[in-house]
């Protein structure tokens, strides 16, 4: 089936089904009537090819932008964390925000790897392996952050509980800060040996096809010995549903870990018992934005529109939708149990939120995520690449502003009036958020190169194999 | 085997038809709870308690009803094809809603004021003794009129939806087409936009106000999740019930088993998770107002009650569900789950409703809950009657359904019928 032809519904033959009723076909995942062999050329060949110039010119801004990054994390060490706007009243400023954010982007590799899996969606298939990347490197830049903002990163190893020389100094357990430390270290783990899992089929396809000999020997070691035989597919399944099965849980604790840093407080505004979940759908939310903006255009340069699909954008941006009218509800019900709670500095926060001086940025909010989703009700925009695009721009903007509206504007107007104040956005604040995206995707671009963008292994088995085996073919060919 | 690919070998599924018993019992029920609730109200000392009952009861079928057909709406979002042949069974739950209203204008009219302490207009008045300035703060959503309008107005935007979604389904019987795939599917778009807005009003105003001073944002979050677990396990004990009969034909088998155990599974550790992230954040920030509901279940003898929420909703069901044969029913341990999750959602629903008695001297300690039983039998009775007739109404299949292919199992697994499939003749030409 020609792409072109995909119309994001089921094609239905009236008196076909089990019972005289119309029987519904789904098109297929892989478009243009591909073979299995196609699969492995169109997908190993970016990384076998000298980089184009559409890769060069994604990847050069991305590494200065980068080092923009590095340099004021630079500052942030050598001169102090006061460089940024950070200052009384608000102390969580925008190393804070950018870690949240950046977490929150992480959520939606692990989502559609395991969740997806779990729930035998196959369409996962064509985005899994870019979307866990990109989780991988979310989670790394995330966890820069809240390391500088400790102002003292050398010392970090103070948060973990190992007997050393500072006696009885040692590790606040009772504080979500330090289960911060566990959940991201843990879900980082999981998340990089689940997507190495993953690729290790597909590393032995590539050393397979490699004809230079030290290629064939780094994607030999990497792909550790893989055979491909009976047996190591029946361990390899296993293993992979147990991960998928650990790493479920996983997803959801490390944002649920993130909210309590701030819904254990006793802060209006971040008391909110309804924290949890609303995060974890706020980060699906936002991780998936990101996947329909990273696949929008890999799809583009890398030519894969075989195999990420309009079909499989429209099912992100049905998940965006969904996710969106959860952050919706959650917002709603905070407002209403904020007025319900009768607590004067509860509902003051909230009015604060939306009438005082961060007026504008929670209108970005909610704006952002509430409104704009909306129009993907329609499915002629669901299925507007320039559209998906611009939505999953909106949708990234405003939940980077969700999390400055939750940590600046509930801090800086607190209980005591004479200890108002606003947050300084400086320099520093703009080159460490805009900087930290050129780590993200100069990662994400090196990525692309070395290793296959799309799982070739599973999108193999998710074809049809009457046609997509050249054999078959031939067969048919020859009658 | 019967494949998609060639239909003609395929038993028909048949239809349900109520054994006389159920009605019986149904009908003892339903006299059990209208006798219990009648002495309740005719004793001055049971008055309280019967219309706190009438809420547990009301909840707890309601909820399940509620649940139903925002299953059926998740599986026609998601165009999911394993559910087809079971879609009738949550279909069927939403028959309760219609009833469910009216037992809702009943406890509107006669039981607002004895169930809400805060309907007493001189818990607002300045001047008067009983004056609860916190309570008067919130007179915009502590009303009658909130009351009712909040109550009532979402449920049968939820109701007029149900409606139109099961018409449909059941049209499609007839005519086939994917037509009515495709109306549903903005149905249910609709319905699980209302059910969050039902769920939401009915938790706060109905199980959330008893202690007026109280509140916690997870609250809805809360009340969704139990219900949600009762709501599956309902379900899939229904599901066994009319494959072990022998019902679905070749149209339904284990896979469909296997997915809702994994279903009762996956929600049972989601209720603990929003169960648990409520507790801990109220516990940990110790803040008086919000802490006082847990605190008020660990007092007066309360405790023991509570922490048998974690173990039996959640310890034991995740530790006897862990191993996939169990999610495949193996020894009967997810029919002997589901038997446990559904009574304890009416058991945590005693807990939410029971403990504060507002204006009437705060916290009492726990009763035995004979009247509650009784009544809440009584909605079980009704439930029953209901549900059982509308399964029984139509086609326990939606034969003419686009995807119901796709559901139809490739291989029959010996868990399910542990005795031999009813009505098998000793060979299988399939073989």
């Amino acid at each position: 089936m020609k792409r072109s032809e995909y119309t994001g519904r089921p094609q239905v033959v009236e008196g076909e089904g089990p019972f005289g009723g119309p029987l519904a076909t789904r098109e297929p995942l892989v478009a243009d009537d591909k073979t299995w062999k196609e699969v492995d050329d169109d997908i190993a060949r970016h990384t076998e090819i000298m980089p184009t110039k559409m890769w060069w010119f994604a990847f050069i801004p991305s590494v200065l932008l980068m080092l923009v990054f590095l340099g004021s994390l630079g500052v942030s060490i050598g001169t102090g964390i006061g460089t940024t706007g950070i200052s009384h009243p608000v102390g969580w400023g925008v190393f804070i925000v950018n870690f949240v954010f950046w977490i929150g982007i992480g959520h939606a590799g692990t989502l559609i790897s395991a969740i997806l899996f779990l729930f035998k969606q196959n369409w996962r298939t064509g985005i899994n392996r870019s979307a866990e990347a990109m989780t991988i490197f979310a989670v790394m830049v995330a966890g820069l952050f809240p390391l500088l903002h400790t102002g003292r990163p050398w010392f970090a190893y103070y948060l973990f509980p190992i007997p050393d020389h500072r006696g009885p100094l040692w590790v606040n357990f009772n504080s979500p800060l330090l289960w911060d430390v566990f959940a991201v270290s843990t879900y980082g783990t999981i998340s990089l040996v689940f997507w190495y899992i993953g690729l290790v089929p597909d590393l032995a396809t590539l050393r397979d096809r490699a004809k230079h000999p030290l290629r064939r020997k780094i994607y030999g070691m990497m792909s550790l010995g893989w055979t491909g035989a009976n047996r190591s597919w029946r361990h390899y399944e296993s293993a992979y549903l147990m991960l998928a099965g650990l790493a479920t849980p996983l997803v959801l604790s490390v944002h649920t870990i993130v909210s309590f840093d701030f819904a254990v407080s006793v802060i209006p505004g971040w008391h909110s018992t309804i924290f949890p979940p609303y995060f974890v759908a706020g980060a699906v939310f936002s991780g998936f934005a990101m996947v329909l903006t990273l696949t929008i255009i890999m799809r583009h340069v890398f030519k894969l529109k075989s195999y990420i699909t309009i079909n499989h954008l429209e099912s992100m941006a049905k998940i965006v939708l969904l996710t969106g009218a959860v952050v919706s509800i959650a917002y709603i019900t905070e407002f209403v149990i904020a007025y319900y709670s009768a607590v004067p500095a509860e509902r003051f926060h909230f009015a604060n939120r939306v009438l005082g001086p961060y007026w504008w940025a929670a209108g970005l909010m909610y704006g952002c995520n509430m409104l704009a989703p909306q129009l993907l009700w329609i499915k002629k925009i669901r299925r507007n690449i320039v559209a998906l695009f611009i939505i999953s721009i909106f949708v990234n903007i405003g939940m980077w502003f969700e999390r400055f509206v939750i940590v600046t504007t509930s801090l800086h107007r607190d209980f005591v009036p004479s200890s108002w104040g606003m947050y300084d956005f400086k320099a520093m604040d703009w080159l460490l958020t805009i900087g930290s995206f050129g780590m993200f995707f100069t990662l994400f671009l090196l990525f692309a190169r070395v290793l296959p963008t799309i799982t070739m292994f599973e999108v193999k088995a998710v074809m049809n194999p009457t046609t997509a085996s050249r054999k078959n073919r031939k067969e048919v060919a020859d009658g | 085997m019967a494949h998609a690919s060639h239909h003609h070998d395929i038993e028909k599924p048949g239809k349900l038809e109520l054994p006389k018993s159920f009605t019986t019992a149904a009908i003892v029920l339903t006299v059990i709870g209208v006798i219990a609730f009648a002495i309740g109200l005719l004793s001055e000392e049971l008055v309280g308690r019967a219309w706190r009952a009438y809420v547990i009861g009301l909840w707890f079928t309601l909820g399940i009803a509620l649940i139903g057909p925002f299953f059926a709406a998740t599986q026609y979002l998601s165009k999911a094809g394993w559910s087809v042949g079971i879609r009738r069974i949550p279909e069927a739950f939403g028959a309760f809603i219609y009833p469910g209203i009216i037992l809702f204008v009943v406890a509107l009219l006669f039981g607002a004021n004895t169930l809400f302490g805060w309907l007493d207009p001189a818990v607002f008045d300045p001047e008067s003794a009983q004056f609860d300035r916190i309570v008067a703060e919130k007179e915009g959503f502590l009303n009658i009129t909130s009351l009712w309008l909040f109550t009532l107005i979402p449920l049968s935007v939820a109701a007029i939806l149900y409606f139109l979604m099961r018409k449909n389904s059941v049209d499609q019987d007839e005519e086939g087409g994917y037509k009515p795939m495709q109306k549903n599917l903005w149905i249910s778009a609709f319905y699980i936009i209302s059910f969050a807005v039902t769920v939401s009003f009915i938790s706060w105003y109905w199980l959330m106000t008893y202690d007026p001073h109280w509140y916690s944002m997870m609250w809805s979050v809360h009340a969704f999740a139990g219900a949600f677990q009762a709501g599956l396990c309902l379900m899939t004990l229904i599901l066994i019930y009319l494959l072990r009969k022998g019902l679905y034909g070749d149209v339904v088998g284990t896979e469909q088993v296997h997915r809702m155990g994994q279903l009762v599974f996956g929600f049972t550790v989601f209720y603990a998770y929003i169960h648990f992230s409520q507790f801990l954040l109220l516990w940990y920030a110790n803040i008086p107002e919000t802490a006082k509901w847990y605190v008020d279940r660990m007092s007066e003898g309360w405790g023991f009650f509570l922490l048998l929420i974690p173990l039996l909703r959640f310890i034991v069901p995740f530790v006897a569900l862990l191993r996939q044969s169990a999610k495949k029913n193996a020894k009967n341990i997810l029919v002997f789950m589901c038997l446990l999750l559904i009574p304890m959602q009416a058991y945590e629903t005693w807990l939410w409703v029971m403990p504060y008695w507002y204006g009437e001297g705060g916290l009492h300690a726990p009763m035995v809950p004979l009247l509650e039983i009784g009544v809440v039998l009584g909605f079980v009775g009704i439930f029953m009657l209901v549900v059982g007739r509308a399964l029984a109404a139509q086609n326990l299949v939606p034969l003419k359904d686009p995807l119901l292919a796709e559901a139809i199992p490739h291989s029959h697994d010996h868990l399910i019928y542990p005795n031999g499939k009813p009505g098998e003749s000793g060979q299988d030409d399939d073989k």
